[in-house]
């Protein structure tokens, strides 16, 4: 978790920097490791693999031995995971830093950085699924099957999209050429962003929830169906990222379709989360983490339907390479992935270190900060999104473009100034929160817990 | 009433529960209210953008034909009027979830007393500046989200903590229905019918 906070701030400050050298280009100094380029890598990053798959893999640590009524299969080799992981990512951020770059999306890290992802993540599988084969309890309770949904995929996507042929250890070029090339690369894209930003976090939220709002989850038939509706639906979806590029016209409408079809599962943990907040509405008055994880499922409803939304192709057509795009990207990633771990944090801390947290008061200023935060990003970016696409595809009288590249990049200053006071709202807030955390433990020693026996109720999904 | 929901906003949301029953029902505000506090941002929108143009950014002011104009104001003020409604409707639907009234008459209250800020800063309308508008718009934004989770208890008469579950899935309906709105006028342009784009 203090790594995954430590993450966070740099990856936030990071992407606040390279929001404000949008408005202010010369703030790079010359320096290529301070160039937009190179920093926008570190930022994406520091963000999904250091902030989020920390906070995923301590989560999946926490709750897996919870639902299992086990201890860690194997703790070192957990420590392993976690530890190693800071020195990859780390690792990982320097290289991009130096330049190299292995020009995939999400993917860009060089091959020897690559190996040693996937190294860890074997370890990951081996100690969560070791874990629950050991279990004590027969049914898997649905936050495991995400959170393994998360292992498996991610692995299969890694390995294969990071198939590459070495030149020398800061470079090498892809197995894959082409249009193949880009449809493996968003194959993995997307579906990073489906079983690690969603899949991941829905584990998350399907564990913590439940424990935050002290009952059980609304419906734990619709949490299975939509888990494998969901499963099935994603990996499909991919090709909607190539609409109208080099690609078979059937694949690009496969994407679309089932990109609208994804809808459904989404939408269908939705309920079933509001509902099983709205069921225990007594806690918001006490547990501060449940607001963010109440307005987390806003955000999280808002993308999931923008996402198949711009999956159709008459929208792509106008949305696609738009900053409409990276608004629909940050719905999820401020408003999704960073208010659920945020409530999970809030959630953790005390209980971790057996005491209260220091201040509700500076939890509501980061709620409404990052409430703030997060809304203006949106609509900046929805504002800067739309004008790009008309202003790129305006006509003249004589079918000419109407707008040259170097006026349109003019007309998106108020934008992209708006974005980096969203941002510095959005970072301070995080501020605040470990500020608060920060106070919470400070001269303060882990507690130590026993693995809860489990119930000797006939056996049922619980949430431990 | 949105005089009295201007009151609410800026003093207490209790001042809209002292008003008489019969005042506060869907149809009173319906006919005699939220027809004409619908028409004040189209009405600046009109004249802000007859005698200055959109300045969104591009070099030059876009100027409009004052038939287009008028016929986007009047679009603009169906979605408002369309939009309030709608909201209030959806607000009644989830009221046997959060256990909140079930008289419309206080869900379209709760609309229009949140929406009273924007409709407020709409005065930035009568020069549309994208800076302006967003100078004003935001903190008028904050503050319609701080007046909605505020009121909603009160006057939808449950606890703040169902009021507070009530307030964010209406947030989470704005936020659909506006990138709904902004997805369906894309498709419209791609079909030919708007802007003159190259698709």
């Amino acid at each position: 978790m203090i790594f995954s906070l430590i993450w966070s701030i740099l990856g936030m400050a990071a992407g606040v920097y390279i929001a404000l050298e949008l408005v202010i280009p010369t703030i790079d100094f010359g320096q290529e490791w301070l160039s937009y380029g190179r920093l926008r890598t570190l930022h994406t990053n520091a963000v999904i693999f250091g902030f989020g798959v920390t906070a995923l893999m301590g989560t999946a640590f926490y709750s897996v031995q919870r639902t299992c009524h086990v201890e860690l299969f194997s703790p070192r080799l957990a420590w392993f995971c976690i530890i190693a992981w800071q020195f990859t990512v780390l690792a990982g951020g320097i290289s991009l830093l130096a330049g190299w770059n292995a020009g995939k999306e999400y993917a860009e890290l060089e091959w020897p950085i690559d190996i040693l992802i996937a190294v860890i993540w074997v370890c990951f599988g081996v100690v969560f699924f070791g874990t629950i084969a050991k279990r004590k309890v027969k049914p898997i309770y649905v936050s495991n099957w995400f959170y393994g949904a998360l292992i498996i995929v991610i692995a299969m996507l890694h390995i294969v999209n990071s198939l590459a042929i070495p030149v020398t250890i800061s470079k090498s070029y892809s197995l894959f050429a082409g249009a193949q090339d880009a449809v493996v690369q968003w194959w993995y894209g997307h579906n990073a962003v489906g079983f690690l930003l969603t899949g991941g976090f829905l584990g998350m939220l399907y564990y913590f929830l439940p424990k935050q709002a002290d009952r059980p989850i609304w419906s734990y038939r619709l949490s299975i169906i939509a888990f494998w509706a969901f499963t099935y639906s994603y990996i499909w979806a991919g090709p909607h990222h190539l609409h109208y590029n080099a690609i078979p016209d059937w694949v690009q409408t496969l994407g679309m379709v089932m990109s609208i079809i994804l809808l459904a599962p989404s939408w269908a943990t939705m309920v079933n989360a509001v509902m099983t907040v709205s069921g225990a509405p007594q806690k918001l008055k006490t547990d501060h983490s449940l607001k963010f994880i109440v307005l987390a499922l806003a955000f999280y409803g808002l993308a999931t339907f923008e996402g198949p939304m711009m999956a159709i192709k008459s929208v792509n057509a106008v949305s696609h390479f738009t900053d409409w795009t990276v608004g629909h990207v940050h719905s999820g990633a401020l408003g999704w992935n960073a208010l659920i771990t945020f409530g999970t944090f809030y959630f953790l801390v005390p209980r971790l270190f057996n005491t209260q947290l220091y201040s509700k008061r500076l939890a509501d200023i980061h709620f409404w900060l990052a409430i703030s935060g997060t809304m203006l990003y949106v609509l900046s970016m929805w504002g800067a999104g739309i004008s790009q696409g008309l202003l790129w595809l305006a006509l003249g009288d004589l079918g000419e473009l109407s707008y040259g590249f170097r006026e349109i990049m003019a007309s998106m200053q108020p934008y992209y100034i708006l974005r980096v006071i969203a941002g510095l709202v959005f970072l301070s807030g995080a501020v605040i929160m470990i500020y608060n955390f920060f106070r919470t433990i400070a001269g303060r020693k882990t507690a130590t817990v026993q693995i809860p026996a489990p119930s000797t109720a006939p056996q049922q999904p619980v949430t431990a | 009433m949105p005089l009295v929901s201007i009151n609410a906003v800026i003093r207490r949301p209790s001042a809209l529960l002292l008003l008489p029953e019969e005042t506060r029902s869907f149809a009173a505000i319906l006919k005699k209210e939220i027809w004409w506090f619908s028409l004040i941002p189209p009405s600046f929108l009109f004249i802000g953008t007859y005698f200055f143009g959109w300045r969104i950014g591009a070099e030059e002011p876009l100027y409009f034909e004052w038939p287009v104009l008028l016929s986007i104001c009047i679009f603009y003020y169906i979605l408002l009027f369309g939009g309030l409604l709608i909201l209030s409707l959806l607000s009644r639907w989830m009221a046997p979830t959060y256990a909140t009234t079930k008289d419309l008459g206080s869900h379209l209250t709760v609309i229009v007393t949140s929406a009273a800020p924007l409709f407020l800063g709409s005065v930035a309308h009568l020069y549309p500046h994208i800076i302006v508008n967003s100078l004003v718009f935001i903190p008028m934004l904050l503050w319609s989200l701080w007046v909605l989770y505020s009121t909603l208890p009160e006057l939808l008469k449950t606890d703040p903590q169902r009021g507070m579950l009530h307030a964010s899935s209406l947030v989470g309906i704005v936020m659909v229905a506006g990138v709904s709105l902004i997805g369906m006028s894309v498709v419209l342009w791609t079909l030919g019918i708007g802007p003159n784009i190259g698709v």
